[in-house]
């Protein structure tokens, strides 16, 4: 078992270091240094396969040490007072019951064990198990490592820090056997989700935290017992997994080539059947002609993710609405409360509109199921042609957004009036305003962001860490805005500072697009 | 008309794909273009179609006696992997590109007519084109090219995803309309390139090299291919 063992660990540690050498030759600036037989170069493979090594040292207990300080330290800091250690142990034992039932690594797919035991026809059972025992090795030294950081902050015994290691590791046998037993009936995909599982998740979860409501924990000795007897369990465990003779028969039906991840794309081309799939037919007749016919289909075509989307968001917030009108009109301290929430609204309300503006879908949908063909083609890449779609789609994106935020704006603003009104007049029209300004604002800001920087090859891969940055500083910059500031103030600003954005966002749009927009 | 490529050079990082294409391709011929693997068969498509910038030399039409540039008009490419918005039925899309192009169209017919032509059955022309065959795709492709009546017309690998009797079909297509046009066609199937083309061209070293038939037959005219293209692995 030894070898094999030695065998797939240097199948591994090939494969993370040409990965590693693959991704440096793809990186901004460092890829001009990095000569084109990369893998051909001795010195090169070398400081690669060091830095490989390294990140598995690192990630060996990196995440079990943040997992540790959210159990052990975060209760005392977010209390503000010391916790009884004790709480942080029983939440770890359910907790540890949950990642032994979804990651035992035995039935897990991956594609080192189909290269070593589908490609390199290596033996099954060895595979299985040298991978298994090398995975538990490195959760029990990992969770050492991070307990004994953890102890340098708040006092833990040595009993009480290596429990935590060997928990982890007896509940992994005991569900490895659990599983491997089932998967004689039916083969279990570790990596695919059932009921059963989601509620034995949810229960052991309950069991973690519910408790915790009513001041009731177990106690330290219920702890050590339970860890007993989860030793004498996990050992039984380790005793079928080692005399446990079907795994050729398994891992035949597991590591079908469909249940593996094998590489980005192939994870990207799931996602852009997602979309492909969102196209729903029906048949359309139209008199209208060219670019506003395309854009016509293209918005029926996509009715769920277009139009019943924001329909449906639009009577939610109506749905909302009614209730607090009613809540204002029958509860009195509903209404004050109300009222005075919704003179200092403004601000959250970039927030919301972020939210329930869908752009960024929707551009790459626009992509998959339509650009990335018709970017094929000469005349759709006529500066014209880019132009005249990206015309037709503002004003549709626009349109379907002001659904959902003309019935907000609305809404909000008639809300304001039955819960008692404000002295300052401007504020009727400065909080519909802004709404609806807000609106325009993210359906011009992601058709702009998609047709100055189109971030996609024809693979869909995206190619412009540029459109990443701006997107996520577009969640940033909104989420920021979630304080109370003067919402006057803020109001007049956003009025402004969109019309201007809009105006030379579209200036933009209208010069640099022609030449910009193409697969990368 | 003539398609004249002077100079056309390409380069990847370091890697030079097309080093020196120099060739005149004539109206009404079908060239087969055939190179090894990673010789620069689609480099050399894309940048003739403009689909990628090429580093150096010329590219220009001769007409009636008079040079001028090669413009996206002028050209048609079919890729290897069909092209089509899968969001829209074969008749839509048609229909769409139609209203586009119609002051660049040429004798128009009715959309059933061009259905017919390329063989798409009255049952799949409003079905949506994602639930089209890999095959319906690729004649989609090639149809809106037809449509469009380019002088040049690029074809990659156009005919492999047909069935035998759609390959047929598309083959008689290709040469009805080769004589007021230039087609030129990369494939790796020897037999398609013997039975369609009246020139085979090689890009072989990043330049193109005319092979002539100099009364052989098929066989050793094949074995003259073969031996040629093998003559890169020997040097």
């Amino acid at each position: 078992m030894m070898n094999e063992f030695i065998y797939s660990f240097q199948l591994k540690n090939v494969y993370r270091t040409n990965s590693f050498l693959y991704y440096l030759k793809r990186f901004p600036l460092i890829k001009r240094v990095i000569p084109n037989d990369v893998y051909a170069k001795k010195g090169l493979k070398t400081f690669a396969k060091c830095l490989s090594f390294l990140y598995e040292f690192v990630t060996l207990f990196i995440w079990k040490l943040l997992y540790l300080y959210l159990i052990f330290m975060l209760p005392s800091m977010i209390m503000e007072t010391s916790v009884d250690p004790t709480i942080s142990f029983h939440i770890f034992f359910f907790m540890t019951l949950i990642g032994g039932l979804l990651n035992t690594s035995i039935l897990n797919p991956t594609k080192d064990k189909y290269y070593a035991i589908c490609l390199m026809r290596m033996d099954a059972k060895k595979i299985a198990l040298s991978e298994f025992l090398y995975f538990q090795f490195k959760n029990f030294i990992g969770m050492a490592i991070a307990a004994y950081l953890i102890q340098l902050f708040i006092p833990l015994d040595l009993i009480s820090c290596l429990s935590l290691s060997i928990l982890v590791v007896a509940c992994k046998f005991i569900f490895g056997a659990l599983l491997l037993k089932k998967s004689q009936k039916k083969v279990y995909n570790e990596n695919k989700g059932d009921i059963l599982k989601l509620a034995l998740c949810l229960l052991f979860l309950g069991a973690a935290f519910v408790p915790l409501f009513f001041s009731m924990y177990m106690s330290m000795s219920l702890y050590y017992i339970l860890c007993g007897i989860m030793i004498i369990f996990g050992l039984l465990a380790f005793g079928y997994l080692y005399k446990f003779d079907g795994y050729t028969a398994i891992y035949r039906e597991l590591l079908k080539p469909e249940n593996i991840i094998f590489n980005v794309t192939q994870v990207q081309k799931q996602g852009n059947k997602v979309f492909t799939d969102k196209i729903e037919y029906e048949h359309i007749t139209t008199s209208k002609k060219g670019y506003a016919y395309l854009n016509y289909l293209f918005v029926q075509r996509h009715k769920r993710l277009l139009t019943k989307t924001a329909n449906r968001i639009a009577l939610g917030s109506l749905a909302v609405i009614a209730l607090l009108i009613v809540g204002v009109a029958a509860v009195e301290p509903i209404r004050a409360g109300i009222n005075e929430y919704l003179i200092s609204f403004l601000p959250y309300s970039l927030f919301l509109m972020y939210l329930i503006n869908r752009g960024e879908s929707i551009t790459k949908a626009m992509f998959i199921n339509c650009d990335n063909a018709m970017l094929h083609y000469h005349f759709y890449r006529q500066p014209s042609a880019i132009l005249g779609m990206f015309k037709q789609r503002l004003q549709s994106l626009i349109l379907i957004n002001l659904r959902p935020a003309g019935v907000i704006a609305l809404g909000l603003t008639i809300l304001l009036a039955v819960s008692g009104g404000s002295a300052n007049l401007s504020d009727y029209v400065i909080l519909p305003v802004t709404i609806l300004c807000l609106s325009v604002f993210f359906s011009v800001h992601y058709l702009v962001l998609y047709y100055l920087l189109q971030p996609f090859n024809s693979e869909v891969e995206m190619k412009n860490p540029f459109y990443q940055v701006m997107t996520a500083l577009t969640y940033f910059i909104c989420y920021g805005f979630m304080q109370r500031i003067d919402s006057h103030y803020f109001g007049a600003w956003v009025i402004g500072l969109t019309i201007v954005y809009i105006i030379l966002a579209l200036f933009l749009t209208y010069h640099l697009a022609p030449k910009r927009f193409r697969l990368k | 008309m003539k398609l004249k490529l002077e100079g056309i050079q390409k380069s990847f990082d370091s890697k030079e794909v097309l080093k020196n294409i120099t060739f005149e391709f004539e109206e009404g011929k079908i060239y087969g273009l055939l190179g090894r693997n990673g010789a620069g068969k689609t480099t050399l498509f894309n940048c003739i179609s403009e689909d990628i910038p090429y580093d150096k030399g010329e590219m220009k039409i001769i007409e009636n006696d008079q040079e001028r540039k090669l413009t996206t008009d002028d050209i048609g490419y079919v890729y290897s992997t069909p092209q089509v918005p899968d969001f829209l039925t074969g008749r839509e899309f048609l229909n769409f590109f139609i209203d586009i192009n119609r002051s660049k169209i040429s004798d128009l017919k009715s959309i059933d007519d061009y259905f017919n032509l390329v063989g798409i059955d009255p049952e799949d022309r409003d079905r949506l084109l994602k639930d089209y065959s890999h095959g319906m795709k690729n004649k989609m492709m090639m149809l809106v090219h037809i449509i469009f009546n380019p002088k040049i017309l690029l074809l990659d690998e156009p005919l492999t995803s047909f069935d035998v009797v759609a390959a047929a079909q598309m083959k008689q297509l290709l040469k009805d309309i080769s004589g007021k046009h230039i087609l030129i066609f990369s494939t790796h199937i020897m037999e398609l390139a013997l039975d369609l083309c009246d020139e085979i061209v090689l890009l072989t070293h990043g330049e193109l090299e005319r092979i002539e038939r100099d009364g052989e037959d098929r066989d050793t005219f094949e074995e003259k291919i073969i031996s040629r293209l093998k003559g890169e692995d020997d040097e």
